[in-house]
């Protein structure tokens, strides 16, 4: 037994070390490092976030080797987790969902002239919460490829019918209303021919739908285009006070360490666990990380004033979540979230299909990716402690300036990956859709991992019906598939008897 | 809840119904046991069907509790329209007159009419932009760009 352990932990360092060969060639090292400052950068912006600074980016990393390609479009997620955090303070705008409860003492403590530790203590947590991630993402990672090879059909199907009620759930709309457009997103995923009866459907003569509905226009038309013309509402409506007194005092205090070491420690472990369930994600991780911070605080009734527990633990819990997010990405091929659904559809450009047997067949890619997040993670802490003036200039940037750029970067991103205009009219009816949804309260990130999944989940559907000739029992008699399905049922009808869900705004907390 | 549930629970009564006819009429729904190419996109329209139900009745009972913001105003409409319109006359002459000058055209209107910026510094902007994304997308991503009628 000891044996065994002890070649295991041979196995793991061997396969680390391979990791950092791959990270460390220069070409891959420049792309994590290119990607560590676009998803700063557009951390910092508010407008753009990182699902459609990846989907902008998808068409170029077709000319990249495929571990370089992924390697950059990793590299924008976590990084856009550490620039969010920089609004957050200095501005009280989240420049990204997972940073609007850092908002809350961050800003506060910004205002007591505490902005330089409120950001130090952002950039170490974050350091932290990532490097741990990593480390976990690494030693589960394995162990969770050897189970799902014993996944078939039915588990994949019930897995996945789990992560779609997990994050209409955990939606900020109503359950009913994120169903809908969970629904909605898995009709889209079926335009296109299909797979098992060779059958076009719902695309016509029009033979660039053959294929499908793209995923990059639609999270161009629901992420970037309507959130700016929800901007060009208000523009001229509203203004932006950025800090203008000078950052001084970066380093946080000896009782600042007491303080927030213990909080970023809790936060990385739940942010991290938050993160590998599908449907979490780092939204999920920072605002219950908050609430659990402020419930097991001597000081609650602080909270809110100022507590660098309230910036600690939410900043580290959204970047272990980005670590924790992988998991199922690499392990089962199954994405938590947006991003990671991205994602997977760059592994399926570069023709990979991550899931059990990714470690064994693109060993390169898998370790490759996990070293070039230890580095992408040491590269953050210098793009966003020295530097945090320069990314305080960006935010000077007007929004008159900044949403015809991104306008423009959407146009191109979208026309680039088949160079058919048909996809950028693609992209402007999903963005009126997005534009319209969310005035009404509808969330739109269900419908694109619906859209993300459904063909996965289409197959694994009907070949469960075929393998147990139309009996749905199937599903329930397998009992890894039985926990989800049941696991499933219980989170569809308990919003039935809780009155209340996990607080939905940051006034709630 | 939203002051548009009952509204918007109509328009997805109507899309569900659309789904399912559309799948009906076009495609076979097979079996349980061998499910054809209708299958789940007629279960979509059907779980569709009955969640808007929910939202319609959810919204009739709690009429009291209405949130949200309206539903374009007359404010927004004055940029949000010509943005629309502008991205669609984008696409179509995208092609037909090549991405430099497509470009320069329509970056120009966004500067100088919704973005509301001066004469000057619209044509600078507009020029500034395109030339720069033509030089990172087209010369260093080497993201094939249309030239159009003009080969431009």
């Amino acid at each position: 037994m000891a044996s065994e352990n002890e070649g295991r932990t041979l196995d793991v360092l061997q396969n680390v070390l391979f990791g950092f060969h791959v990270a460390l060639q220069p070409g891959n090292l420049l792309l994590a490092f290119i990607g560590c400052v676009i998803g700063t950068l557009i951390g910092v912006l508010p407008g753009i976030g990182a699902p459609a600074a990846i989907a902008l980016l998808l068409p170029s990393s077709f000319h990249m080797s495929s571990v370089g390609a992924i390697i950059m479009l990793a590299g924008i997620y976590y990084g856009a987790m550490y620039g969010g955090s920089t609004t957050s303070i200095l501005v009280n705008i989240p420049g990204e969902v997972a940073s609007v409860v850092t908002c809350i003492d961050g800003y506060q403590m910004a205002r007591q002239g505490r902005a330089g530790p409120a950001l130090a203590v952002c950039a170490i947590g974050s350091f932290i919460a990532g490097t741990l991630s990593v480390a976990g993402l690494m030693l589960i990672s394995p162990l969770l490829a050897k189970f799902a090879l014993s996944f078939g059909a039915p588990e994949y199907t019930s897995l996945m019918i789990t992560g779609f009620v997990v994050l209409t759930f955990l939606a900020s709309s109503s359950m009913p209303k994120a169903l809908i457009m969970a629904a909605f997103g898995i009709f889209i995923s079926t335009v296109g021919l299909d797979n098992i009866s060779g059958d076009v459907r719902f695309a016509g003569s029009m033979v660039e739908l053959w294929d499908g509905v793209g995923l990059v226009p639609i999270v161009m038309g629901m992420f970037g285009i309507s959130e700016v013309l929800l901007n060009l509402e208000e523009m001229g409506h509203k203004s932006v006070e950025i800090l203008r007194d000078k950052i001084k005092h970066i380093f946080p205090t000896k009782e600042d360490w007491k303080k927030f070491v213990p909080s970023s420690l809790r936060g990385t472990i739940l942010g991290f666990f938050l993160g590998v369930i599908p449907g979490g994600g780092a939204a999920l991780a920072s605002f219950t990380s908050y609430a659990i911070e402020k419930k097991i605080s001597k000081n609650p009734e602080k909270f809110g004033t100022g507590m660098i527990e309230g910036v600690a633990s939410p900043e580290s819990a959204n970047n272990a979540a980005t670590g924790g997010a992988f998991v199922p990405l690499l392990t089962l091929g199954i994405p938590s979230n947006i991003v990671t659904a991205l994602l997977l559809g760059a592994f399926m450009i570069h023709g990979i299909s991550p899931g059990p047997l990714m470690l064994r067949d693109h060993s390169d890619l898998f370790w490759g990716l996990i070293a070039s997040m230890y580095m992408g993670n040491v590269m953050l802490l210098v793009l966003n402690l020295p530097l945090v003036g320069i990314w305080v200039q960006l935010l000077r940037t007007p929004y008159r300036i900044l949403f015809p750029l991104i306008l423009l970067f959407c146009l191109i991103g979208v026309y680039s990956i088949n160079s058919s205009v048909i996809e950028i009219y693609i992209m402007i009816i999903f963005g009126i859709i997005g534009y319209l949804t969310r005035k009404t309260e509808y969330d739109a990130a269900p419908l694109v991992l619906a859209v993300v999944l459904g063909p996965i989940f289409e197959n694994a559907l009907r070949q469960s019906l075929m393998m147990s000739s139309g009996d749905i029992s199937i599903f329930f008699s397998r009992p890894i598939s039985c926990g989800f399905m049941l696991t499933a049922i219980f989170l569809l009808f308990i919003p039935l008897f809780l009155k209340r869900k996990l607080p939905k705004t940051k006034d709630e907390i | 809840m939203n002051r548009y549930d009952s509204k918007s629970s109509v328009i997805w009564f109507l899309v569900a119904s659309a789904i399912i006819v559309w799948s009906s009429t076009t495609l076979k729904f097979g079996t349980f046991r061998h499910p054809g190419p209708a299958f789940l996109p007629t279960l979509c329209g059907v779980i569709i069907l009955g969640l808007a139900t929910i939202v319609f009745f959810q919204s009739k009972r709690k009429k009291k509790e209405i949130s949200g913001e309206r539903l374009l105003e007359k404010r927004s409409l004055f940029n949000i329209l010509p943005t629309i319109g502008i991205l669609i006359i984008y696409a179509f002459i995208l092609e037909r007159f090549g991405f430099i000058l497509t470009t320069l055209v329509v970056m120009f209107f966004i500067f100088k009419q919704i973005a509301r910026g001066t004469w000057f510094g619209s044509i600078l902007e507009s020029s500034i932009v395109t030339g720069a994304c033509y030089l990172i997308f087209g010369y260093m991503l080497k993201i094939s760009l249309p030239k159009g009628w003009f080969g431009i």
